[in-house]
């Protein structure tokens, strides 16, 4: 399924290579007709416009949002794993799925980049292919939904993978991601919440304003007052 | 029946259930363990470390799965120490655990990137110049507009990716242009800290060398640099490795937050305290240090000089007057300038300590011919006879032999006792003026005063002399020390001295406790202690400090007081003792066998090294804005008429009299001036020098504000200068990047009170001096943000590279565990792609050329003997001599085609001129050869085309990593010494450690004449160990540690002898309260800023595990009281300002913080959620918003033995901590999200 190799090949960097072959682009959508008119339209215009752009505008403008903006980014495991210790083995996973299906990644990208692993997802069975899609189609929202957002014409490819998938984005792990980072400037309530301590465990009195000692001491001395059952039922010994 | 049959004897059948029901065997696939059981697997384990601006040097194991980094975990596998040491791991802290996140990060750099605006007219001037890149560059330069296009939006975002071709030509392009028009001394290089990763330094350095450029200094512009090591010991920065702490009997922390700021040494400290060391804190705020410390001692932040001034004099009174320690009387005799003797001089009709007496002050120069100005005198108390004792700095340069500091008269070559006071035996008892600091009023009154004369008269035994043909009083320096800190001596009599405690006369325990707010009687019981400690265990005691002392203005006497507890004490040079100030520069400690490849000293010397502070403060246009007036600072003693001008006047005639070096040197191109000069059939020395007292060329330190002046392009690797180091930021951004900013004073023109002597003053300060900024990095720091072009490095898991530290002995090294992700390369790989380019685009513009060098009188080196007097040639008081009385001069020659060629290959000057540092040099002959075979050849010299191949350059030269170069670098010292040294390394000679034995095992260095301690299995590294124990004089003016600075600006300056200093005034916040004081209730705190928890510097800053750790943001530190003042909570947002810029950040309300005291993390990102200000209508900026650098004159000091200009050794310091702001809460916080409008310039 091609589409899905354009749909990534209009999130990469552009370049005057890229503008070219748009209008080549454009008959694939059109002849594979995965995608349905409305979304189709919305991908023409953002042709269109970038076509229309002069080219190092088009690049500040790719860099501002996809390489200097961590909520837009195009690799996966940012918005999966962010920068938890886990990223680097759902890198490994990854690299596996990819050799399994016999490709060897020949580019400097990491496994997860977007347009990668739309690649890989054009050399599948679209049931396969819409089966991955699935099960990152609630990230795929949320980034279509920032792009919204910020009034960017890129979000048009994000609608038509989601449209793509079997499974509709869940709507409440979206919101829950758009109230992370709506794409939109934070609001000071946002900003607020965001710089909140945290506490470092649940039920302490500072969280249920109730005095008193720390309870997870209190717990612990309460458990080595209690009289040791010799005779216990379980012993061994 | 038997049963024996049934019964299986070598099966057992399988049973469902065990353990009497409590176990259960099943049967189903349990391939999901293979995901629990992969997840700790991993293909390799590869060794690195954190390197650049980490002390820590800690060695980590790096997890490699399928070529992907998944986790970091500490190494554990360090040579063990000797039985009852603990051993050394594990290092590592928080901090490095994290670091894996940068590798695969949204917040990588993963392309070159360029600013937009320039790539487009770049493009568009290729195309209109024939695809010229020099002429492009020439276009756009040539142009003010085209300039300004992409100036004005440094900072405001609009990069594009660009490919490494390209981006390699515009650098290249804007390098060759700017030699061609402007000289090669306006490229300059700025990169921090080489010990942690010294192979990328090397790169961007290399490069610059071989063209010319100006690499910066950054350890005394991070104000790390403490000036009392030099003033005291000749030497930069040398301390004992932490695992010493154990050995200590009394551990003093002062200043220093050891488990915050030195977190994988920090278990020595426990294991000591464990063994029964005493330790005592000393920090104004309740620190993290704070709970080691058996005794807290928390003086009023900044005024550490006076308490340590009053220990000073409890030590000298009980155990040197009162009940003389026999071992600190002998340690000072020996090694220490106590028994000098120096002339009192009389100035407005008082005696004041002046000049130390010298052989050449005696008709026949006590029968020294060589160097007499340079040898100092004192009494033999044996004999009673003036003597000359081997050692001082006379003996060092010009004879052999000589320079120990074994007490010995130099004439006879017998043992002499130096004596180390004249009471008893004086001809009289003279009366001599000490200044006094303490009764200055500070503007806000914050910093308590303790008001007596300002000059205190106190009594000295005296004896006279015949010098120069005149009778002159003289006396020994620990006559006038013991006078200095005010102690009261049986037959002396006279004022201004105490013989109890309680006495409110300088510098008793008493004194003190109004200006530090500490009681007397702890101060007795900590000095009291301290000494005895020291005494009883012959030196075992030590002081660990911080750079919090270091960075206020009057840093010298914070430090000062306490080298001179130790000095008093004996335990410098003593295992277990000591100074321990472990900030900044951190060891290179093979640095001999990387100078070579560094600085280029291969192909061409002298390389072109810089003081980042002059250079800053005078290029960043801060000189404009001083407010602190010379005679503020001067001595109640010093002649006020020879004292006009301001601070950078001062630095101009240091410029000019060689103490220090300048960038860019001349106002005219030096390539030019060699041709002309040559087209004259003149020496271009002689035609530099006839133009410059001619008058008609200047130095280009005489006027910073003329585009002829403007360094023009600027690298900066491995720092983050506009994030972290840059004091004075928003200076940095209007005059020095052209761009937003938030200055709010007015320079000193507008406010009518330009008042330089000796530099031009231009109504209008240039805005926007660089025409270019690249920075290479592996993150977008702030500096990114504000360059022109952003390169992609590898990170510390991706490139090969040498780390060593001053907390542990061990090199060891950073390794590729992957290759460099994305398009990012290392270091080493990109500077050279910019040489290859260079070399490329080079010919019809620069071929090989030559030009002229101006370099500073060098501290090791016979310069360091240039100037006995200060006289300066551009006032007429002397000829102009270079390399005497000016800057040396040297014609140097370039290939620039060669670029690249010189770049990847060991050039011929090591055969040729040998390789050596600190005063010694070596035949290495034998290295070149054996690197020719180690490396390969190419064209016929030893090959450093990768990484690799430049640590083994490294490896091979340095006496640390090489045994058999440590034994000729020992032999080359033992000839000036006279002693054989050898027997430090010659059980090692055959040791050779290569890179890939370090990626096997850190490995423990070889003793070098390099550094001041020794590797051994019986001892810790410890500083001063081989001056103690081999007699290897310190290098400085009497080869002993010197207490007694006699250079006339010292003494004009009042830092003759240590004393306490208050705090300067900034007067930085009238202004600002005069403009918005009325608009919200505003506190007036003073601004410290100390290392943080949450990062090493920015690094880490950034990172969410940090972030999530601390609050997320910029947050500041307050007490409760000063909250409550301007009603202020917990996590509110506070506006930080004065004249300087302002900050927007959070507060912390905590009791941990002083009244009065603000207290900001060094280096929190400006990247992380950081609003508007309302005062500056721009984004609120960093720590260093609000300050501005503020150089002090005895800094200046040069050619003139340990006060000569080494890099990175003196020189002015960039210090912050006076610094006074408005605190006041915002009412509103504006995040300013919209896009940047910026005016393109018309």
């Amino acid at each position: 399924m091609k589409t899905l190799k354009v749909l990534g090949f209009l999130l990469t960097y552009p370049s005057a290579q890229q503008i070219e072959v748009l209008s080549e682009c454009r008959e694939i959508l059109q002849k594979e007709k995965w995608i349905s008119d409305a979304s189709l339209q919305k991908l023409n215009r953002l042709m269109e416009w970038m076509e229309g752009q002069d080219l190092l505008d088009l690049q500040e403008e790719y860099v501002s949002l996809f390489d200097r903006t961590p909520s837009l980014s195009l690799h996966l495991f940012e918005h999966v794993h962010g920068d938890s210790r886990e990223r680097g083995q759902a890198l490994v996973n990854l690299t596996n799925i990819y050799k399994d299906a016999g490709l060897v990644i020949t580019t400097d990208e990491m496994p997860d980049y977007l347009p990668l692993f739309l690649e890989y997802l054009s050399t599948v069975s679209p049931e396969n292919a819409q089966d991955n899609i699935d099960g990152a189609v609630n990230i795929i929202a949320a980034i279509g939904e920032r792009l919204k957002n910020r009034q960017s014409l890129y979000s048009a490819i994000f609608e038509a993978l989601c449209e793509a998938a079997r499974r509709k984005p869940d709507a409440k792990a979206v919101e829950q991601a758009l109230q992370k980072n709506s794409g939109k400037a934070y609001s000071f309530e946002e900003m607020d919440k965001e710089w909140k301590e945290q506490f470092a465990f649940e039920n302490t009195p500072q969280t249920t304003g109730q005095g008193g000692e720390c309870p997870s001491a209190r717990e612990m001395v309460e458990r080595m007052n209690r009289p040791i059952n010799i005779q216990g039922k379980g012993g061994q010994s | 029946m038997s049963y024996f049959i049934d019964r299986m004897m070598y099966f057992a059948q399988k049973r469902e259930k065990f353990s009497d029901g409590h176990g259960i065997t099943t049967e189903e696939n349990r391939a999901w363990e293979e995901a629990y059981r992969g997840r700790w697997a991993h293909d390799k384990v590869v060794r690195s470390t954190h390197g650049v601006n980490c002390t820590g040097s800690c060695s980590w194991k790096i997890y490699v799965k399928n070529g992907l980094i998944t986790w970091e975990t500490q190494q554990t596998d360090y040579p063990r120490t000797r039985p009852d040491l603990p051993n050394h791991e594990p290092r590592g802290c928080s901090r490095g655990a994290s670091y894996s996140w940068y590798i695969y990060s949204a917040n990588r750099l993963k392309y070159p990137m360029i600013r937009k605006r320039l790539l487009k007219m770049w493009r568009r001037m290729k195309a209109q110049n024939g695809n010229d890149p020099v002429k492009s560059w020439a276009a756009i330069q040539n142009d003010p507009v085209l300039r300004a296009e992409y100036q004005k939006v440094r900072g405001l975002g609009g990069f594009v990716r660009a490919d490494w071709d390209e981006v390699n030509e515009i650098i290249a392009a804007a390098n060759i242009y700017t030699i061609k028009k402007h000289g090669p001394d306006r490229i300059i290089g700025f990169s921090p800290i080489p010990a942690m990763s010294m192979i990328s330094y090397a790169a961007g350095t290399r490069y610059l060398s071989l063209i010319g450029g100006v690499c910066m200094s950054f350890y005394d512009w991070y104000c790390d640099l403490p000036p009392s090591s030099p003033q005291t010991w000749g030497e930069q920065t040398d301390v004992p490795e932490s695992a010493d702490w154990y050995n200590s009997g009394f551990i003093i922390m002062w200043g220093s937050n050891v488990p915050q700021t030195r977190t994988p040494d920090a278990h020595f400290m426990t294991e000591a305290r464990y063994r029964g060391t005493q330790i005592v804190t000393i920090t104004p705020d309740y620190s993290e240090a704070s709970k080691f410390g058996d005794i807290w001692l928390h003086p009023r932040q900044g005024t550490d000089a006076a308490l340590g001034m009053a220990m000073g004099h409890v030590i000298l009174k009980e155990f040197h007057i009162d009940n003389t320690s026999e071992y600190f009387d002998e340690y000072c005799r020996t090694y220490t300038d106590m028994p000098f003797l120096v002339k009192l001089e009389k100035r407005d009709g008082r005696y004041v300590p002046g000049r130390m007496v010298r052989a050449s002050d005696f008709n026949d120069s006590l029968g020294e011919k060589n160097n007499s100005e340079w040898k100092t005198v004192c009494i033999d108390e044996e004999t009673g006879h003036i003597t000359v004792p081997t050692g001082s700095i006379g003996f060092r340069w010009g004879e052999d032999g000589k320079w120990n500091i074994v007490p010995t008269d130099s004439k006879t070559g017998k043992t002499i006792r130096p004596k180390k006071t004249l009471l008893g035996q004086q001809d009289d008892i003279l009366s001599v003026g000490f200044p006094y600091f303490g009764g200055q009023d500070h503007e806000h009154g914050y910093f308590q005063t303790n008001a007596q004369e300002e000059v205190l008269d106190r009594n000295i035994p005296v004896k006279y002399m015949n010098l120069n043909g005149e009778k002159v009083p003289v006396a020994t320096v620990f006559d006038l020390l013991c006078a200095n800190y005010g102690i009261a001596r049986a037959g002396l009599g006279g004022d201004h001295v105490a013989s109890s405690y309680e006495e409110n006369i300088p510098y008793t325990p008493k004194w003190q406790e109004s200006i530090t707010g500490v009681h007397a009687a702890q101060v007795i019981q900590v000095a009291r202690a301290f000494a005895q400690n020291a005494d009883i265990t012959k030196g075992k005691s030590m002081i660990i400090i911080g750079a919090a002392m270091n960075h206020w203005y009057h840093m010298d006497m914070n430090y000062r007081a306490a080298i001179n507890m130790l000095v008093f004490c004996g335990c410098i040079g003593q295992s277990g003792g000591g100074w321990s100030h472990y900030v900044g520069q951190e060891k290179l400690r093979p640095q001999t066998g990387w100078t070579p490849l560094a600085f280029a000293l291969d192909w061409t010397r002298p390389p072109r090294q810089q003081n980042s502070t002059s250079f800053f403060y005078a290029h960043t246009d801060q000189w404009r804005y001083e407010t602190l007036p010379l005679n503020s600072i001067l001595s109640p003693l010093a002649d006020k008429q020879r004292w006009k001008g301001s601070l950078i006047d001062c630095n101009v005639r240091a410029e000019r009299m060689g103490w220090l070096p300048s960038a860019p040197q001349l106002q005219e191109n030096p390539v030019e001036l060699v041709k002309e000069a040559e087209s004259q059939g003149k020496d271009p020395v002689g035609y530099v020098v006839e133009r410059l007292k001619r008058g008609d060329l200047r130095m280009s330190c005489e006027d910073p504000d003329h585009p002829d002046n403007w360094p023009r392009n600027m690298f900066v690797w491995r720092s983050n200068i506009l994030g972290s180091s840059g004091k004075g930021h928003e200076y940095f951004l209007k005059h020095f990047l052209g761009t937003q900013h938030g200055v709010q004073g007015k320079d000193l023109g507008a406010e009518g009170k330009g008042s330089s002597s000796d530099v031009v003053w231009h109504d209008k300060a240039p805005e926007g001096k660089l025409d270019l900024v690249v920075t290479l990095d592996f993150r977008m720091s702030t500096t990114c943000m504000y360059s022109d072009i952003v390169l992609p490095t590898a990170s510390w898991y991706e490139k090969n590279d040498l780390n060593t530290s001053d907390m542990h002995p061990f090199i060891h090294p950073l390794s590729r565990a992957i290759d460099p992700v994305w398009q990012s390369r290392s270091d080493w790989e990109i500077y050279k792609g910019i040489a290859k380019k260079f070399s490329e685009l080079a010919p019809g513009y620069l071929g090989v050329e030559k030009e002229i060098v101006l370099t500073p009188i060098q501290h090791d080196t016979p310069g360091e003997l240039a100037q006995p007097d200060v006289k300066e040639w551009r006032k007429g008081e002397c000829d102009l001599i270079p390399g005497k009385t000016a800057p040396a001069m040297k014609v140097v020659e370039r290939d620039y085609p060669a670029t690249y060629e010189r770049f990847t290959t060991l050039g011929p000057l090591m055969e040729k001129l040998g390789n050596g540092g600190k005063g010694i040099g070596w035949n290495t002959e034998h290295e070149v050869e054996f690197l020719k075979k180690l490396n390969g050849e190419k064209n016929g010299r030893a090959r450093i085309e990768t990484d690799i191949d430049a640590c083994e350059v490294v490896l091979s030269l340095a006496p640390e990593t090489n045994g058999e170069v440590a034994v000729k670098s020992w032999a080359a010292l033992s000839k000036i010494t006279g002693r054989d040294h050898r027997h430090l390394a010659l059980p090692k000679e055959e040791e050779k450690i290569r890179f890939r034995d370090i990626q096997a095992q850190p490995r423990k260095i070889i003793s070098s004449p390099t550094w001041s301690g020794i590797e051994s299995e019986h001892v810790c590294y410890n500083a001063g160990y081989t001056n103690v124990h081999e007699f290897i004089p310190w290098r400085t003016l009497t080869g002993r540690q010197q207490i007694y600075q006699d250079h006339p600006w010292m003494i004009d300056f009042g830092e003759g002898f240590v004393s306490y200093r208050p705090p300067i005034n900034t007067k930085t916040v009238q202004h600002m309260l005069e403009k918005h004081g009325d608009e919200a209730p505003t506190v007036l705190l003073n601004f410290i800023t100390p290392h943080q928890k949450w990062g090493i510097h920015s690094t880490y800053t950034d990172n969410l595990h940090m972030l999530t750790l601390s609050r997320g943001g910029p947050i500041v530190w307050m007490s409760e009281v000063d909250a409550k003042k301007v009603d202020i909570k917990d996590n509110d947002w506070v506006e930080v300002f004065n004249t300087n810029g302002a900050i927007a950040a959070r507060a912390v309300v905590s009791q941990r913080v002083n009244e009065g005291m603000l207290l900001m993390y060094h280096a929190q990102e400006k990247i992380v959620n950081t609003p508007g200000s309302k005062i500056t209508n721009t984004r609120g900026g960093i720590h260093n918003s609000v300050t501005r650098a503020t150089v002090k004159p005895t800094h200046m000091i040069g050619a003139y033995a340990q006060l000569s200009y080494g890099f990175n050794y003196y020189g002015t310091v960039g210090s912050n901590r006076d610094e006074f702001v408005i605190v006041r809460k915002m009412d509103r916080v504006d995040w300013m999200d919209e896009p940047a409008q910026v005016e393109a310039a018309e």
